[in-house]
Order: structure tokens, then sequence, then C-alpha cells
């Protein structure tokens, strides 16, 4: 049948079910009696804290300069206390549709006394005041502010803001925080500062990708680079780069703008790389940076040496070309054709047998956008090194630093690599 | 907001919507005494929440949400060895009146259908929420609200409706 039919079908059955008076004076009192069910249930349990509490507000009265303020359950605040993304839930038996680019963050605090929760509940802020005793804890007149998200994000912070009131115990395992109530659950991770600091303006080299239980080392030479302007570049080690903005949002690195540009995007490395590349979270162990996709994916960089803590500068500096990667094989060049960043602005690039490939060249952290504007000289024979260093610089896609020196990355797997002279 | 606003609104609230959430309730499956339980069971829960409920504007979509999920929750818990048949069992009658029998064969029609199916039709067509707010009660795309509909309703025998109706 259509649409049409049915609604007639249910057209005429909408009068067939008798109307009756709405029991709204019951529903009222059962509701009543629910709440002060809910605060009782929860006042019985504090009720023995109560006397405990007193003891220690008296203690901490008599010794003012011990230990944090008095508060009822201090062992219970300490393993609420931090900050935690939501991870899963379920409601009813069905699960939360957790919306990656909108974290659910609970962060409880202790200010004069008072215990808060407050965070993100996917599309607004929220707060509360928090009490906590046992295993058991009650949110209470949680406010938020009130902006319009997507159905799905208001969906969500409809289902966790409900599921959080329903909640009144808890139980904190390593690393994992879970709040459970009449068929609520509500299981956290820790919410982990980005270390900003020691992420920006480093070049990050990637070593492992992990999918699942498998870990697979990679090839090329694809990394990870984060400045403080804004602007980040990622490549996947094959000719694959993407540029574009990011920004730190719920304890994540969001990528706001991004283009890919390159090759080899169906290619399985290219492919983990996209995956976790959208939006973040990092942890840095020493120089390890493990980079953990919101939509799955894990990729461990370690820090390159080609990283410090003064960008690099290019001005000046002259590059001996090593080799040349176009098509099949590798070409050992003649004549140590050598490139030149000027302090002007320009670049020369001598090819090694008489021509002289210039043009203009601006650096943004430790890439180098190149602009080629013309050819002087000429070779006297046709050379297949001219060639290839003009495809080279004609499809350059990235020109950055690496632990070795500098490299030339152009489309279809062309590669120039140089050592500093 | 004081305790009595929130009771007023609220109190408006059922008196307005009671006899819609009951319907759809018995199409979800009830009968009609269960389908009071439910509903009042529903309400009781959502009035904890009513100023949250009322301040996002989707009063119905939130409510309704609750409803299908302490109902899904009810039949998880009472299994009563419903399995889904070919045929349409006999229980559907006729009382005479046109709208007993549309009701018995809307009954056998959506009892005939799997609780997806039967879900979104009654969300859509019988408690008149839109696409998307049927999307936000069952935590699924438009684009799945849309076509569980459809083959909703590709699964009902339109000769076996005609027969039915007068």
């Amino acid at each position: 049948v259509n649409e049409s039919d049915f609604t007639t079908l249910v057209e005429r059955a909408r009068t067939d079910i008798p109307p009756s008076t709405p029991p709204t004076a019951e529903i009222l009192d059962a509701a009543h009696r629910a709440s002060t069910r809910r605060r009782l249930a929860l006042g019985t349990g504090l009720a023995a804290v109560i006397a405990v509490a007193a003891i220690v507000i008296g203690l901490v009265l008599l010794q003012p300069d011990e230990g944090p303020p008095a508060i009822a359950d201090r062992d219970a605040v300490v393993q609420l206390s931090g900050s935690w993304r939501l991870a899963s839930g379920t409601v009813d038996g069905q699960p939360l549709v957790i919306q990656p680019d909108y974290p659910v963050t609970f962060v409880v605090e202790t200010r004069a006394g008072k215990i808060t929760v407050g965070g993100q509940s996917a599309c607004n802020y929220y707060g509360s005041d928090l009490s906590a005793s046992g295993s058991s804890f009650d949110v209470r007149s949680v406010e938020s502010t009130a902006m319009g998200c997507a159905p799905p994000v208001q969906a969500l912070e409809m289902a966790y803001l409900d599921a959080l009131g329903e909640a009144t115990e808890f139980e904190q395992t390593e690393n994992r925080l879970t709040l459970r109530g009449s068929d609520v659950e509500l299981r956290f991770v820790p919410l982990l500062p980005v270390p900003t600091a020691q992420l920006v303006d480093t070049i990050w080299k990637l070593e492992t990708i992990v999918d699942g239980a498998t870990a697979s080392s990679v090839t090329g030479d694809p990394i990870l680079e984060l400045r403080s302007d804004g602007s980040f570049t990622m490549t996947s080690g094959c000719g694959l780069a993407l540029t574009g903005r990011w920004l730190e949002s719920g304890g994540a690195i969001t990528i706001t703008e991004s283009s890919a540009s390159g090759g080899c995007q169906q290619h399985a490395q290219s492919q983990a790389i996209l995956n976790a590349s959208d939006s973040f979270y990092v942890e840095i162990d020493g120089g390890q940076l493990t980079v953990t996709g919101r939509h799955g994916g894990e990729l461990v960089y370690r820090q390159s040496a080609a990283s410090g803590t003064v960008q690099p500068t290019f001005v000046g500096t002259a590059w001996l070309m090593t080799a040349v990667a176009d098509g099949p094989g590798v070409l050992i060049p003649t004549g140590a054709p050598t490139l030149r960043f000027h302090e002007d602005g320009t670049f020369e690039f001598g090819t090694g047998c008489g021509s002289t490939l210039t043009g203009t060249w601006t650096q943004r952290g430790s890439m180098i956008d190149i602009s080629r504007a013309e050819q002087l000289g000429v070779c006297a024979r046709r050379s297949e090194q001219v060639d290839a260093i003009d495809r080279g610089i004609r499809d350059q896609l990235l020109v950055q630093l690496t632990d070795e020196g500098l490299s030339i990355m152009g489309a279809e797997g062309r590669e120039m690599e140089f050592v500093a002279r | 907001v004081s305790t009595d606003s929130v009771d007023s609104d609220f109190a408006a609230y059922v008196a307005g919507r009671w006899d819609a959430l009951v319907r759809s309730a018995v199409y979800l499956g009830c009968s009609r005494e269960d389908a009071e339980d439910l509903v009042q069971t529903t309400l009781v829960r959502c009035y904890r929440h009513w100023e949250r409920v009322r301040r996002a504007r989707q009063v119905d979509a939130y409510v309704h949400r609750s409803l299908v999920n302490a109902h899904r929750k009810a039949r998880s818990r009472r299994w009563t060895g419903e399995v889904p048949t070919e045929k349409l069992p006999d229980s559907a009658t006729t009382d005479g009146t046109s709208s007993a029998a549309a009701r018995a064969d809307l009954h056998s029609v959506l009892r005939s259908l799997s609780v997806d199916h039967r879900t979104v039709l009654v969300l859509r067509f019988v408690a008149d929420l839109t696409e998307q707010q049927t999307a936000d009660v069952l935590n699924i795309p438009v684009g799945t609200v849309k076509s569980r509909a459809a083959r909703a309703l590709a699964a009902i025998d339109r000769a076996a409706l005609q027969e039915e109706t007068p």
C-alpha cells in the first residue's frame, strides 16, 4: 500500500479507541513520590556519612591548614574527581550514539567545599552540584546553555542528561569511570589534556599504524606537523599530503579545514591516516605521540630529529641533490645539482648541466611552498636528469625537512632527496 | 521555575496528549489497559526532567522516545511468544461498524509487521511525528526511517486491506 492508503486506514481507526480521562492527579502524585523516594534513597546512604562528615568538618576546623575542604565523603570525591570523556553508554538497553565531533565530558571539581560537575553535553555546556558518598552520587538541578544542534547531537545530549539524572551509583576502576542507574549505564575514559606545548611546532614521523590488535610498520616518510599558526600538514609517505587548519576542542584536536593533494588515496597506509585525521585525541610519552582517531584507528609517531624548538629557517641554505626517483628507477644525479633558497624569497636550482630553474619560495613551518618561474640557460644536450628535476619542481606537493635532509615529493611517487651543503 | 509552574505545564500536556499517547501504545501492541499503564509509567518518568524536556521544544518526540523504550523494555520482560507469520491470525474481527473494522484491520496489519516496521509506522502515522522526530525517537538516521516506512508499507497486502474495509 502507499502512504495515502495507510493514512486513510489510520484515520478510520482514529475514533475507535474511545477517549478517556487522563489520571493526571495520580501521575503527578506518583511523579512526586518517585522524586521523594530517590532523594530518600540517597539520603539513607548519606545519613551514615553525615556523622562522619561532621567529624571531618570538625577535624578540618581544628586543623585548618591540613587537606582539602570538608566534603561529605572524601574518598568518593577523590574517585570521581578528574576529567572524563563519555566513551559509550546504554539507556534502557539501547546504546547511546556517540557523536565524535561533539564530545560528552564529565569534569568533577572541588571548590570552596562544594563539589561540582560540568562539561560538554554534546551540544551544550552543563553544570551542577554533586554529592557523593560511598559508591553513590547524586547530580541535582543541572543547568545548561541552550544552543541548538543537529538532531542526532541533540538526541545524544537529551539521552545523556537524562541518564545522568537517573544514575545513582559510580564505579571507578583503572582508567574507567562508570555511572549506573536504573536501566542506564554511562562509561567514561579519562579526558587527557592536549599537551599542546610539546605537540605543536614539532615534526612527528609516523612509525606504526595500529588497527585493533594489529600493528603495522610504515613505508616512506609520513609526517604530522601541527603549527602554532593553526595550520597543519599530514602526509602519507606515498605522495598524499593533507593540509589545512586545526584547533583544540574538548580535549581533542579537530581538523577544521583540510584539502588533500597527491595520489595514493586508496593506498592502505593513506586510508589509515585519512581515517584518523579528521578529529583525534593525542597522548605524548617522551618522544612518542599516539594519535587516536575519534572514528577509530591509532597512529604512533616519533619526534623527528629534524624538529626543534626553534623553527628551521631555509634562508641562505643550499642543498645538494643526492637522488631522484622518477618512474621505475632511481637516478643518481651527476654534476652536483644544487638548490639554494635566497633571503629575497627566490630560489635557484642548478640542474647540474648548465641550466638553472628559478622561482619563489615561502616557508610554512618545516615545509616550503615553491613556485617555479623560469629556466635560465640550456643544457648542451637533452638530459634525463634535467627533465626529472623540471617535473619534480613543477609537480611538487611537499617540500619538507626530513631526518636525512630535504625531500621534495611530487605526484605519482616522484621524489628528490637532498643533503645540506 | 517553581514546582507549581512545572506541574501545571505538565498537567496541561497530559490532558492534551493522553489519548494520543494511549493510541500509540495500543498500536505498538498493547492492550488498552496495558497501554494506559505504559503511558502512565512513561509520563511519571518524563516528569522528572520536565523542565529540560519543555526547553528542548521536542516534547512529543521526547515522550514518544520514553514510550517506545518503556514498551520495548516491557516487551522484553514479558515475552509473549509472538511469532511473525505469513498469514494473519483470525483474531481480527469486526463488530459491524466501519471504525471497528478499520481498527481490527489496522491492528492486524500492524501485528503482521516486524517490531521495527510497526514502530516506524505508528510514530509516523499514528503519533504524527515527522521523519526527523521519528529518527530522533529511534536514534536512527532519517534515511533509515524512510526506508523502514517504505518497506513496511510495501509489506502490507493491499488486497487484504480492501477486503477488510468496507
